[in-house]
């Protein structure tokens, strides 16, 4: 056995070198015609990019669509001007809703019996300034004094404003927690209270530091300031509506006071019973409701996309693999000749046609991935990759090199070995 | 074209005058490596009708060394490939080595192929994208051997036909004859009960022609049985029996005196 050394490395397993011949023969003939083999894979890669790309957003943005609609808390719902608007006609529909006013929302509060809070909102984005430090475009939030009640997040320094500061429209005011730091590089939040900031030239003094809230979408929640509403009026003018969050007595009475709001108003507005609302009644289950339609929507679309091009990369790669089974007939021959079976060659041809399936699953899985790393990187829409789409992309495509390969494997097993050695008649 | 006459054969013949049907100088029938009786193989076309075989009986006992030879056409390869198993007769029995194989399925077909046959082709039919060492091999996987054990019975097939230094050569890379030392290694590696050589010469020069006899001629000393159809009257020249086939019958069946021994 002079000679056993110095030859290539021992194989092992017996059972499974039909296994590994291959998906190494698959593997090299994949190699040796790269542009062949990159459009029989093509539909594969289309159908797993778009399956981990479409998947890995979607989850990404349903983990931060929830905190968007759940930041104001799910037991609250609003009152505005005009809700989403998603065609030219609900523009045009709504464009002249009356204004939400201080008044709306004072006799929502007197007649209202299932209300425990109506918060004012109204925001703009203006230039603040302490001393020589300049912030553009920090939001403005003007509140009445109820915003204590909806504010999930809380306070890391001070106190809200008083029932008595909103209705003197006291100039006093809560900074966001990125705001205080960019106004006040590296003091203590609790050295910042009592300092005076500029919004538009009005002095405001600093009372309370909101707790940090994070970014959503790439937008940060925290650079803000908060000021009674009637302080804000009087910097901006009344003319912009107000939004209304409302907060029922209990959770379960949610739906009741949004009926009750809404009864409200088509009486304030003296809406006669066939007209339709002149204002925007939103929940967070509204919200989520629209997201959900978009989102099955999107996946319904995914579905039939990945469909296609799996039945289309199916076909290719059939016919590919009827072509490798015609030009490799007298090697089937030979290993017929040599004693393999039927199963034996059917087990050899379904590797192949499922490495061909799985390499443009692999491709499509580090395209899919990469364009969701690149979506990350170059825009705020958030991902995340998710282990069960990459299991079900290449389980899929298994199945395809399965489905679509066994009717070429077939063929390769039930050639006769003489016909197939091209024996001479 | 060369008829199959006696006098024109330049082989030495010792001839046992013998007619054309069953055993020549075999005892008895027990002990046969091969019992074939009546074999057919009658080709239906549109129209016409082909009998390549048309009724052939002919024992092998172990340790022979037999030349079918023959015209073109005259049915030689058929026979061959009933022989082998490759293909199944229209009539006829035919026991290899014990096993009547006229009743197997394919399943069992390719497992008598895999255990008891040795192929060696004209045209060698190695895998072209193997190595030596793999092409050597594959009987073995398909028997199931693994490992070690595969690789060892690989090498020492490729060392009897002094081909282990090229084990991890391609085909593309050996000469005809070596690539034809390959073929034979792997009709060898399973141990089988015949090694059958059809046309193993056909595509090569006269000395490379001898020297693959001459392996052939070794692996019949040391006891295999081997099946050798030419249709080149110094190939056959090597063997121990000569049996000649004409229009799908055999038309004699000698024992001859090998005209080239070892050297
Ligand atoms: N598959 C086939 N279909 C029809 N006729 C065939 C087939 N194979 C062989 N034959 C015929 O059988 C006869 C014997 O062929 P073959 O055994 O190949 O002869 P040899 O090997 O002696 O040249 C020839 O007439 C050939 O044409
Ligand atoms: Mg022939």
């Amino acid at each position: 056995m002079g000679a056993t050394g110095q030859s290539r490395k021992i194989q092992r397993a017996g059972r499974f070198v039909g296994l590994f011949e291959g998906v190494g023969i698959a593997l090299e003939a994949l190699w040796s015609n790269k542009l062949r083999s990159f459009l029989t894979v093509l539909g594969n890669i289309i159908a797993v990019s778009s399956i981990i790309l479409v998947v890995s957003i979607i989850q990404g943005l349903d983990a931060e669509v929830t905190d968007i609609f759940t930041s104001e808390g799910t037991d609250v719902f609003t009152l505005q001007r005009r809700g989403m608007i998603f065609s030219e006609e609900m523009d045009r529909a709504t464009r002249s809703n009356p204004r939400l006013t201080r008044a709306d929302a004072r006799a929502l509060r007197e007649e209202g019996e299932t209300f425990a809070a109506v918060v004012e909102g109204v925001d703009r984005r203006a230039n603040v300034e302490y001393r020589n430090i300049s912030l553009d475009n920090v939001g403005i939030n003007g509140r009445s004094y109820e915003y204590v009640l909806t504010d999930t997040f809380g306070l890391q320094a001070g106190r809200y404003f008083s029932i008595l500061e909103t209705r003197r429209n006291r100039s006093v005011a809560l900074i966001g927690a990125d705001t205080i730091e960019q106004l006040f590089p590296g003091l203590p939040v609790q050295s910042t209270l009592g300092k005076r900031v500029r919004i538009r030239g009005t002095h405001f003094t600093v009372i309370g530091v909101l707790a940090p809230k994070g970014s959503i979408l790439g937008f940060s929640q925290d650079e803000l300031i908060v000021v009674p509403v009637g302080a804000f009026q009087r910097l901006f003018g009344s003319r912009q509506s107000l939004g209304l969050t409302i907060k029922p007595r209990t959770p379960e009475l949610l739906d009741q006071a949004m009926d009750e709001a809404r009864l409200l108003m088509r009486i304030r507005h003296r809406l006669r019973p066939g007209d339709a609302d002149n204002f925007a009644i939103t929940s967070a289950d509204t919200f989520v409701d629209i997201y959900r339609q978009a989102t099955t929507g999107i996946y319904t679309i995914l579905i039939s996309v990945v469909a296609m091009a799996l039945v289309v990369g199916g076909i290719v790669i059939m016919n590919i693999m009827l072509m490798v089974v015609t030009e490799r007939t007298r090697e089937i021959g030979v290993r017929k000749a040599v004693g393999a079976t039927y199963r034996q060659i059917l087990w050899q041809f379904l590797v192949e046609a499922i490495t061909l399936s799985l390499v443009g699953g692999v491709m499509g899985l580090l395209l899919g991935y990469g364009a969701a790393t690149l979506v990350g990187m170059f825009s705020p829409l958030p991902y995340t990759l998710q282990l069960w789409s990459v299991w079900l992309a290449l389980g899929v495509v298994s199945v395809v090199g399965v489905v679509f390969g066994i009717y070429p494997a077939s063929r390769a097993a039930r050639l006769e070995p003489i016909t197939a050695l091209g024996y001479e008649s | 074209m060369s008829e199959v006459e006696a006098g024109n054969d330049p082989v030495a013949t010792e001839v046992v005058e013998q007619p054309p049907s069953p055993q020549p100088d075999v005892p008895a029938a027990t002990g046969n490596m091969i019992e074939a009786r009546g074999l057919k193989k009658i080709y239906r076309m549109a129209k016409v009708e082909v009998r390549a075989l048309d009724g052939v009986d002919l024992d092998v006992m172990p340790n022979e060394f037999l030349a079918i030879m023959g015209p073109s056409g005259s049915g030689k390869s058929t026979l061959m490939n009933l022989l082998g198993c490759l293909d199944t007769p229209t009539e006829g029995t035919y026991k290899l080595n014990g096993t009547e194989v006229s009743g197997l399925d394919d399943d069992e077909l390719a497992a008598v192929r895999n255990r008891e046959i040795g192929f060696v082709f004209q045209t060698f039919n190695l895998l072209a994208r193997a190595t030596s060492l793999h092409n050597v091999e594959l009987p073995l996987i398909y028997s199931g051997v693994g490992g070690r054990n595969r690789h060892q019975r690989a090498m020492a097939a490729l060392e009897k036909v002094g081909l282990a230094d090229r084990a991890d050569h391609r085909p593309n890379e050996l000469s005809g004859g070596e690539r034809q030392r390959v073929a034979v290694a792997r009709a060898l590696v399973n141990d089988p009960a015949i090694v059958l050589a059809d046309e193993p010469t056909g595509t090569l020069d006269s000395k490379t022609s001898h020297e693959i006899m001459q392996l052939l001629v070794g692996l019949h000393e040391n006891g295999q049985t081997i099946i050798l159809v030419t249709h080149e009257d110094d190939i056959s020249g090597y063997a121990h029996r000569g049996v000649k086939v004409l229009d799908g019958l055999i038309v004699s069946d000698e024992r001859q005196t090998p005209r080239f021994g070892k050297d």
